[in-house]
């Protein structure tokens, strides 16, 4: 070991190097090593652009590895070597040197994990450097400070014996950290075989890689072995306009023969972003990483992004703590969204469902999740229609139809909100019914001024007249009154007695739907057969045959009356703006629906599809936000559990997706909620929002959950199997 | 009721003060539908024109003619009170001929509606308290133009010309017509009572007239 004769302090503060680096190495101590194989990589790179060196170019890494104990390391080069003013630059934080692969490139503190970071990482660390026949030690104390051995002096031959350094050239040494826990010299080869920073410069044939074992003097030429390749998927060069300026990338996706490990640093599948030859910068999927559908993809983004990283105004593209590429730097989202749009499309023509979802209702629920997230959204971020000094009804008086719910609101002045605050709601009528919630309590103090409970109203009786009443406990008895009357509903009141209710409707260009046929219960006779009969460009079965037994028709009976939902159709596309009819003949009764072709209406929205996806996931559902699709994956364990024999109508199955799918959804609103910085959803620990999403989405679960519940039992209920989602 | 009865009615409506409570940020419908109940509540029949009586003594602020404040706007009151609580939201029953009455629906709105004018209950959203009249329409496009917005962002002197005239309705070659405009605008202005829109007036004539004179 040399010897330490003096020290130069440090430039900057021990608690950046461990809020930034030391965390880097912490998550992935390969790291080290792997940083100063870089550097004597890069010093090769910079000779042989001088035209001084020619390949192979030799890089000897030895270990000496420990039971008890991590290893020490040697990484040893013939390269440049360095003289003391370089050396000081090297070691220095925050300068700009001209050290990396591209000659022209800036590495700094800021930009990167250097030499000097590596060498901090290692205990006992020493770099010994010749060149032209001048030798100089130094060590980096954790401090920062700078250990100087000798100084410019002449190498002497036996110092060049001893370290190996026939003309000119660098060795990094010292005894890697306590978290660095591989003990072996099998396993740490192939470790660094498999590491993703390591995977462009092991396969450039100009670098020779050796890991040497100290006491077995066995030596390893690391080198990597890519996939077996099934199928090119992509292969496509494209552009990113970044400040008025386009670079050029080069995207590679392949699928592998075989599923592949995921995610960093020893994974298979993914894409390696890399810029130069051997510059690696980040090792991942964008949004789809460790998505079990891509396993067995894997591939390359070459990125000629020389001239970003070169620009010390620009900010890094690698973010601080050296994960990866920063996904917020508005290149690497641009970038991010250009890969997603593309490995979406590879997913696409790779998978396609084999069930689908009842449309109609698929739509339905759709526009009824967005309808709530905007009641969720009006209530954090808009005021309530009305401020009262305490609590009142909007509306104060509603007219419900029979069997037909009805969602009114109580604006509750959160002054009056204390901890054991509650407001108990009572009908006037029996037959008026206050459906959820009986009681209302607000669990935690509010932070907007006036909250908003809905309250769900439901009547059977028709004509019926009440008030719902809201009276405050404990210290109060305030109350306040909601009027209601319960209308007739014009499905129980056909004309003569079998009718289209309603008679007119509108059915979307090339679409499906169905309509309601009403027919009075005293109405139907012996028998069975309904004739329809449709006009151009619509469509309908010819006959609808009324259930035989006088159970299955009780089945069908809302009161006193048998509904059908008779399907109707449009033939083809281009009919918009078109009018046709279908008419309904039953004995000596006749019902006429008009039906007009409308264009398709836009779903705008959090939410536009819902598919049951073929796709192989760890996650059982999930919400793609760019795409606004709720995914469930029938391919998960779970799911498949479920799905046998007449799965469509047991209970366990239906209440199972239906559960899963409205957490997700929950889930969705809350977090685009955060996004969208709703007063509802404060988060006050930006770093570790996990918890109070957790609560709010418990809080939405309670408030919203049962009324998605069965939304998407009916939905699962309608499940089909055999019909193209895609 | 009799003749004397009827002269009572009368007496009583004419003893009808401004309601001293602000009425301003409420909707007519719900002045309107407070007056029957006024009227209803003092043993009073509600005919229309006891209504139209009851309604402007009530909330003049709210059912005067434009230009005309000791008027009451009965167009404004037959609509709200005929066309809106009665066809469209229910609160009131009957017709100009029959008279009206509140419905049982009205009696939950009325509550609601005194509640409001109390200030126990307010409202999120305010009302316009002029009626759409041609001054108020010009007066609301002129507000919308580019040379009255940068005027009341104070940037007078990125104003053009071209963009008074445009204002003013005026085409570009019309030296005649800015006077007879200026004019319209500026009595417009004065019946709604808009001094923004006032000030604005005087300041495009200055610059006019300057633009002429350079």
């Amino acid at each position: 070991m040399p010897e330490e004769r003096k020290t130069e302090i440090g430039e900057v503060h021990p608690k950046y190097w461990e809020r930034t680096v030391r965390e880097a190495f912490k998550n992935d101590p390969y790291r080290i090593v792997v940083e100063l194989v870089k550097n004597a990589a890069d010093s090769y790179t910079r000779l042989e652009k001088k035209g001084n060196l020619k390949p192979p170019f030799e890089i000897h890494v030895k270990f000496v590895c420990r039971k008890k104990d991590s290893p020490s390391i040697e990484v040893l080069d013939n390269a440049e070597g360095m003289d003391s003013r370089k050396l000081k630059e090297a070691l220095k934080y925050g300068t700009q040197t001209s050290m990396g692969e591209d000659t022209e490139a800036i590495t700094s503190a800021e930009k990167g994990i250097g030499l000097k970071d590596a060498m901090m990482a290692l205990e006992d660390n020493w770099l010994i450097t010749v060149k032209d026949g001048l030798i100089n030690e130094r060590k980096k104390h954790l401090d920062f400070r700078t250990g100087i051995g000798k100084e410019d002096e002449p190498v002497t031959e036996e110092e060049r014996e001893q370290w190996e350094i026939r003309n000119n050239g660098t060795v990094v040494m010292g005894r890697l950290p306590d978290y660095f826990h591989d003990r072996k010299f099998a396993t740490v080869c192939e470790h660094l075989q498999q590491h993703f920073l390591m995977r462009k410069l092991l396969e450039n044939t100009k670098y020779k890689i050796c890991a040497i074992d100290s006491f077995t003097k066995e030596k390893k030429l690391l080198e990597h072995v890519p996939p077996k390749l099934e199928q090119q998927l992509v292969n496509e060069t494209f552009e990113i306009e970044y400040n008025k300026t386009k670079y050029q990338i080069h995207l590679l996706i392949n699928r592998s023969t075989d599923g592949l490990p995921q995610g960093k640093p020893f994974g298979e599948s993914g894409l390696l972003f890399f810029y130069g030859e051997y510059s690696v910068v980040d090792f991942t999927l964008c949004r789809f990483d460790r998505d079990i559908s891509f396993s067995k993809c894997f591939g390359e983004v070459k990125m000629e992004v020389e001239t970003i990283i070169r620009d010390t105004t620009e900010s890094p593209l690698v973010d601080e703590k050296r994960r990866g590429l920063d996904p917020e730097h508005p290149f690497n989202r641009k970038l991010f969204d250009e890969i997603n749009q593309r490995l979406r499309e590879v997913q696409e023509k790779e998978e396609a469902s084999k069930y689908s979802f009842d449309e109609d209702i698929k739509k339905d629920i759709i526009t009824e999740l967005n309808k709530i997230y905007k009641e969720i959204r009006g209530s954090g971020l808009l005021e309530p229609p009305i401020k009262p000094a305490t609590f009142a009804f909007y509306p104060v008086y509603v007219s419900l139809k029979e069997y037909e719910p009805r969602i009114v609101s109580l604006i509750i002045n959160s002054s009056v909100v204390t901890d054991d605050f509650e407001i108990s709601l009572q009908s006037t009528n029996q037959d008026i019914i206050i459906k959820r919630p009986k009681i209302v309590k607000i669990e935690e103090k509010p932070r907007e001024k006036f909250i908003l409970k809905q309250i769900e109203l439901y009547s059977e009786k028709a004509g019926m007249k009440g008030e719902i009443i809201a009276t405050r406990f404990p210290y109060s008895l305030d109350s306040e009154r909601m009027g209601v009357e319960v209308l007739e509903n014009p499905i129980f009141s056909p004309t003569n007695g079998f009718a289209f209710v309603p008679d007119k409707t509108a059915i979307v260009d090339g679409g499906e739907k169905k309509v309601d046929l009403c027919i009075d219960r005293v109405a139907i006779r012996d028998t069975r057969k309904i004739t329809l009969v449709s006009s151009e460009p619509v469509s309908c079965p010819g006959e609808w045959l009324l259930p035989d037994k006088e159970e299955n028709l009780q089945k069908c009976m809302i009161k006193n009356v048998v509904k059908m939902e008779i399907p109707i159709k449009v033939k083809g596309t281009d009919h918009i703006g078109e009018k046709a009819n279908v008419k309904a003949l039953y004995e000596d009764k006749v019902g006429n629906v008009n039906v007009t072709v409308v264009p398709e209406p836009l779903i705008t929205g959090l939410f536009r599809d819902i598919r049951f996806s073929a796709k192989n996931t760890e996650r059982i559902c999930d919400f793609i936000r760019e795409e606004g699709v709720l995914e469930v994956y029938y391919n998960h364990s779970l799911i498949r559990k479920y799905m046998t024999k007449n799965f469509r109508n047991r209970l366990d199955y239906l209440v199972f997706i239906a559960d899963t799918m409205t957490r997700e959804v929950i889930r969705a609103f809350v977090t685009s909620g955060i996004e969208e910085s709703l007063s509802k959803f404060p988060i006050f620990d930006l770093d570790h929002p996990e918890k109070q999403i957790d609560m709010y989405v418990l809080r939405e679960y309670y408030e919203n959950g049962p009324r998605m519940h069965e939304m998407f039992m009916n939905l699962a209920r309608t499940l089909k199997l055999g019909e193209e989602n895609n | 009721m009799g003749q004397t009865g009827m002269k009572k009615d009368e007496d009583v409506i004419r003893g009808v003060a401004e309601y001293e409570g602000n009425y301003l940020s409420l909707d007519k419908d719900r002045l309107v539908l407070f007056a029957v109940g006024l009227l209803e509540s003092k043993k009073i029949e509600p005919t229309f024109d006891k209504i139209v009586v009851t309604t402007f003594r009530l909330f003049p602020k709210k059912f005067s003619l434009i230009g005309f404040a000791e008027y009451p706007d009965g167009r404004t009151i037959y609509y709200c009170a005929y066309n809106h609580c009665t066809l469209d939201k229910k609160w009131l029953f009957g017709n100009v001929q029959s008279g009206f009455k509140v419905t049982e629906r009205g009696k939950y709105f009325l509550d609601e509606t005194k509640k409001m004018l109390e200030g126990k209950i307010l409202l999120t959203r305010t009302h316009q308290v002029i009626a759409r009249r041609k001054e108020t329409t010009f007066i609301t496009i002129l507000k919308k133009t580019n040379a009255y917005k940068k005027y009341v962002q104070s940037k007078k002197e990125a104003i053009g010309r071209a963009e008074i005239l445009e204002a003013l309705m005026l085409p570009p070659n019309s030296k005649s017509l800015i006077q007879t405009h200026l004019k319209k605008y500026l009595e417009y202005a004065n019946r709604v009572n808009d001094s923004s829109v006032v000030e604005f007036l005087r300041f495009a004539e200055d610059k006019l007239k300057g633009d002429n004179n350079a």
